[in-house]
């Protein structure tokens, strides 16, 4: 006679509750006594003593476990054990197919987001690793306090290279790069010029302290004397298609000549330099100079083997005593240590090399820089997700593999079945850990042309690098061991906590270790969320600020001074189109990469001292710059060519009026030293006066992390940009006006423009990339948490089954039913999410310390966000309660 | 020898045996068989049975098919190549030896 399924259901608990865990074997003895059993009824008898005859016959339950023992013996047998655990291990994955599932896919996509993670972090920590003499290369920056303003640079005074050589024996050499922004070549006998943006002026010792290749040229003396430009393998290719190019002349900027010296490979992606072109420092007048008190002189330097750089940057107040000192007291009258003494303060620091890329905070440096504060942020981003992926692992692992019998059967074995069924389980974990890892390979190939977009790298997963496979490897037994332990031990009743709290293991959700699991996912899934909206309501904030002035419909040509003569045509031509409505010369812009320039100034009358000097953002701007950029006059009058005085002019903004407390702006003087425009020098003894006609609100021209700091506009012809604020509907017909007169005037230089508001947001891609990566992960946060609560509810609601039947016999309703299911569940959330919200707040608050302007993360966000959390957990467990509560009891209970 | 040791080592003979003229078969159908053959005397016991089966699968003398039935799951027990010739072997071995016993103890085969 056939059996029916709960007569099996029945025969295997029992023999589960004496002691027969192995599952193998189980099988096997179940379908013995099945047929066993299934005849004896054949006679007529009953099942329940058909049963128990056949029990007592096979020898009763110390027969079954004496079976079981020598079944494990031979298992354990050292020429097939590995393949035998495997071989178990295999079926009880294809036998649970749909955990195994849940297991494999959400440790996968966890791995795979990790692999991604730690790619980034590695090569963020590999910058400037490939310089020989690297650890003992240093880099000048400044801490200075002077007057109302605060300055850290990367910058040093032009003569301070070459008084370190002289003064310090420590240093071996030194080298300065002076970098102006965007730069035209061309070969001398052609009349395009391309455009490269990351030219510098180099001092000769270049190739002494960096470990660059020069392919064609001499190191030693490639940079030195003046006029000698080395370029990089791919600017070579770009002006002759060749890099056999040495001796060939170059103009550059259309201002001065230089002979092509060398041509080097291109820089590697991982170097903090990256140059196109480098023009020897000779070249520059301005590299002579000897003032201090100006900084713009990247200067990096090479210590002697076995120097301190501790001792000697203790000896660097010293020098600016002796150099500096004398200066302060030339230009502003005051002496050094009445300055200190009011609160000024000069300093120098050493940054090593391998710093400089991570850590490096100033206010503009030499290239793209990394945050390590990012690199922190991912790593623990990372980890999190790991640990996420094992808490699910670990959750779904100790949930499903424990029945009710088999807990009970577990305690009556002897000792040499408990590590068995430990190795058995580790087996286990590992093989899954192991197919999720190849999953996780998988998924990573394909989502890295993707993550490199959003991270600008080019990331590749090290195949060839043998410490590649070995990491992996340990990884794969690590994380299956770590995460296949708790439940094994807890599988091989091992439980200390419980046994000393007197508690019965049940597998209800109430386990301690498991609701704690529970908790833990949730807050980290909670955190991200709100972490994400911060961030996004920042950006927002950013985007939509009032900036002071308008951003919108304005078009920028770059390198107007190419246009030579020809601008002022130019502009021209471009105003009497229709659909353009102001236009404004000037290469001091509100936007990251245009041109700055400083001043210190007095208000007359005053003294010239530390408590008076305001250091100020000095423009040179024409007469229609206010109307085009749409900045607002709040008192007093734009520059006019109704008045010749305005060349002497200036418009302050509202925080410089605030820096030279004047209380009445309008008609006052404010004096400044005399500078030779040539090359930057200031001229002692000589002073210029200038008055205030008018003042502008305030407007961003920093992002939005700085303080808006004072500026003032002065009538000067500057020729870096031209700008041109046009009618929204016509931006197409704008741009090939503008191209096509551009190509008339000045065919051999390229057409270059942008548009204000896409500059702006490039201040901001940080800030987005943060963004954008946040949402990511709290987004897989969320699929990998899910995954795990769908998993856990489905097989809870399966154990409850027989519970849930008898309660609704006893008249329980569906409502009922549901909300009993749910409440274990929802009072996890609750604490989870008691517990984020002041943990998210805090990381918010600390996040958006750094911006000088910033959003509220209001209370409903938190509240949304909750609200998020419980619609998640709700619909992963609610759709088990739901079913499980319309089972028909009737069917559960005749099952039994 | 003890009665049981007697048992255990025929009863790896038997199993092999009669996998070779029955084809596959199942724990319970090969503990059926053998009672049937021994005309219902109790030679196996299930007991027994079963770390036989698992000891010559784990020699590589048998090989297993499992087939699932509901929520049964049956294994089928049958000989591998090598587990083929260990019969005649086996079967030789017990011939000789029952035949030196017959010498040993002087009676004639009953």
């Amino acid at each position: 006679m056939q059996l029916n399924n709960s007569h099996i259901s029945f025969i295997r608990e029992d023999l589960e509750r004496r002691g027969l865990v192995a599952d193998d074997l189980l099988d096997e003895l179940v379908d013995h006594f099945c047929e066993k059993v299934g005849e004896r009824m054949d006679g007529g008898i009953r099942f329940f003593e058909a049963y128990q005859w056949a029990l007592d016959d096979f020898g009763a339950e110390r027969t079954v476990r004496m079976v079981q023992e020598e079944n494990i013996r031979i298992t354990q047998q050292p020429k097939n054990m590995l393949r035998n655990y495997f071989l178990i291990a295999w079926r009880n994955i294809k036998k649970q197919k749909f955990y195994s599932f849940i297991n494999i896919f959400g440790l996968a996509v966890g791995i795979a987001a990790s692999m991604l993670i730690s790619l980034y972090v590695i090569n963020e920590l590999q910058y400037d690793n490939f310089h020989v003499k690297g650890d003992r290369i240093y880099r000048i920056t400044s801490d200075i306090h002077f007057g109302e303003n605060d300055f850290n640079f990367a910058v040093a005074p032009a003569p301070m290279a070459a008084a370190l050589i002289q003064d310090f024996p420590e240093i071996e050499n030194v080298v300065r790069f002076r970098s102006y922004g965007s730069n035209l070549i061309r070969p001398i006998d052609e009349n395009s010029n391309i455009k490269v943006d990351r030219l510098v002026y180099s001092d000769s010792t270049f190739f002494d302290i960096f470990s660059f290749s020069l392919l064609q040229g001499n190191p030693e003396t490639a940079l030195s004397g003046t006029n000698k430009a080395i370029i990089s393998r791919s600017t070579a290719e770009r002006l002759y298609g060749t890099i056999d190019v040495l001796g060939k002349q170059v103009f550059i900027n259309g201002s001065f000549q230089a002979e092509i010296s060398g041509v080097y490979e291109n820089m590697p992606a991982n170097s903090h330099l990256q140059f196109d072109t480098m023009v020897s420092m000779e070249t520059l007048q301005e590299s002579f100079n000897t003032i201090w008190l100006s900084n713009n002189f990247y200067t990096y330097l090479l210590l002697q083997e076995g120097a301190d750089p501790e001792a000697l940057e203790a000896k660097f107040p010293d020098m600016v005593e002796r150099y500096i000192g004398p200066q302060v007291k030339q230009f502003t009258g005051q002496d050094f240590e009445e300055a200190k003494q009011s609160g000024a303060k000069i300093e120098f620091i050493l940054q090593p090399l391998t710093e400089i890329y991570l850590k490096s905070n100033f206010t503009f440096d030499i290239g793209q820089t990394g945050d390590i504060q990012v690199v922190y942020i991912f790593s623990a981003i990372a980890l999190l997700i790991i640990v996420l992926a094992c808490i699910n692992f670990m959750n779904l692992s100790t949930a499903r593999s424990a029945t009710r019998a088999k807990e009970v059967g577990i305690r009556k074995v002897l000792g040499s079945v408990r590590p068995h069924l430990i190795r058995q389980f580790l087996t286990e974990s590992i093989l899954l850990t192991a197919i999720s890892f190849l999953i996780a390979l998988g998924l990573a190939s394909l989502f890295l042309p993707w993550f490199n977009r959003i991270a600008q790298k080019s990331l590749t997963l090290p195949f060839d690098d043998p410490a590649f496979y070995i990491i992996s490897i340990g990884g794969i037994l690590l994380l299956g061991s770590g995460a296949g332990l708790y439940p094994s031990l807890f599988l091989s009743a091992f439980r200390p906590v419980q046994v000393l709290k007197g508690k019965i293991l049940n597998s209800r959700s109430g386990t301690p270790v498991r609701s704690t699991l529970v908790v833990f996912q949730f807050v980290i899934t909670i955190v991200l969320l709100l972490g994400t909206a911060a961030v996004y309501k920042q950006l927002d904030y950013i985007q939509s600020k009032k900036l002071g002035f308008d951003k919108e419909q304005v078009l920028i040509v770059r390198d107007a001074y190419m246009l030579g003569n020809d601008t002022d045509v130019y502009k021209n031509r471009m105003l009497a189109s229709a659909n353009v409505r102001d236009a404004t010369l000037s290469g001091y812009l509100p936007i990251e990469k245009s041109n700055r320039s400083d001043m210190s100034f007095w208000e007359e009358g005053k003294s010239a001292d530390e408590e008076n000097m305001v250091n100020s953002q000095v423009w040179q701007v024409d007469h229609s710059y206010i109307p085009t950029l749409g900045m607002n006059i709040v008192e007093g009058r734009n520059f006019s060519v109704d008045f010749p005085s305005d060349s002497s002019a200036v418009i302050l903004n509202e925080r410089a009026v605030q820096a030279f407390n004047l209380n009445d702006p309008v008609g006052s003087r404010i004096v400044t030293l005399g500078m030779n425009p040539e090359n930057n020098e200031i001229i002692p003894d000589e002073t210029i006066t200038f008055t205030v006609i008018g003042v502008v609100e305030d407007f961003h021209f920093n992002n939005m992390h700085q303080a808006i700091s004072p500026l003032m506009f002065q009538l000067g012809r500057n020729e870096g940009y031209l700008s041109f604020r046009f009618n929204s509907e016509n931006a197409g017909d704008v741009i090939t006006l503008a191209e096509k007169e551009w190509n008339t005037l000045n065919p051999g230089t390229p057409f270059s423009y942008t548009f204000l508001s896409d500059e702006f947001a490039t201040m901001y891609t940080n800030e987005k990339r943060l963004g954008q990566v946040f949402s990511i992960f709290a987004g897989l946060a969320i699929l990998i948490g899910c995954l795990g609560l769908f998993g856990l509810a489905t097989y809870l609601a399966e154990q409850r089954t027989k519970e849930i039947g008898i309660r609704k016999v006893l008249g329980a309703s569906n409502e009922k039913i549901i909300v009993l299911l749910s409440r274990d569940f929802g009072r996890l959330i609750i604490v989870a999410i008691l517990i984020s919200i002041p943990l998210a707040w805090y990381m918010i608050r600390e996040w958006l310390v750094s911006f000088e302007y910033k959003t509220k993360v209001g209370w409903e966000i938190y509240a949304a966000v909750a609200l998020v959390a419980m619609l998640i957990a709700g619909i992963s467990i609610l759709y088990q309660s739901i079913k499980a509560a319309l089972s028909n009891p009737a069917e559960i209970i005749r099952n039994e | 020898m003890h009665d049981k040791e007697l048992v255990r080592g025929t009863l790896q003979t038997i199993i092999l045996q009669l996998l070779k003229n029955n084809g596959e078969m199942y724990g319970y159908e090969i503990s059926q068989k053998v009672k049937e053959l021994s005309d219902g005397k109790i030679l196996v016991t299930e007991g027994a049975l079963y770390p036989a089966l698992h000891k010559l699968e784990s020699e590589g003398w048998l090989t297993i098919r499992k087939e699932k039935n509901g929520k049964r799951v049956r294994k089928y027990y049958s000989l591998t190549d090598v587990g083929y010739v260990t019969v005649s072997e086996k079967i030789e071995t017990f011939r000789a030896f029952i035949n030196t016993m017959y010498s040993v103890l002087e009676i004639n085969a009953v």
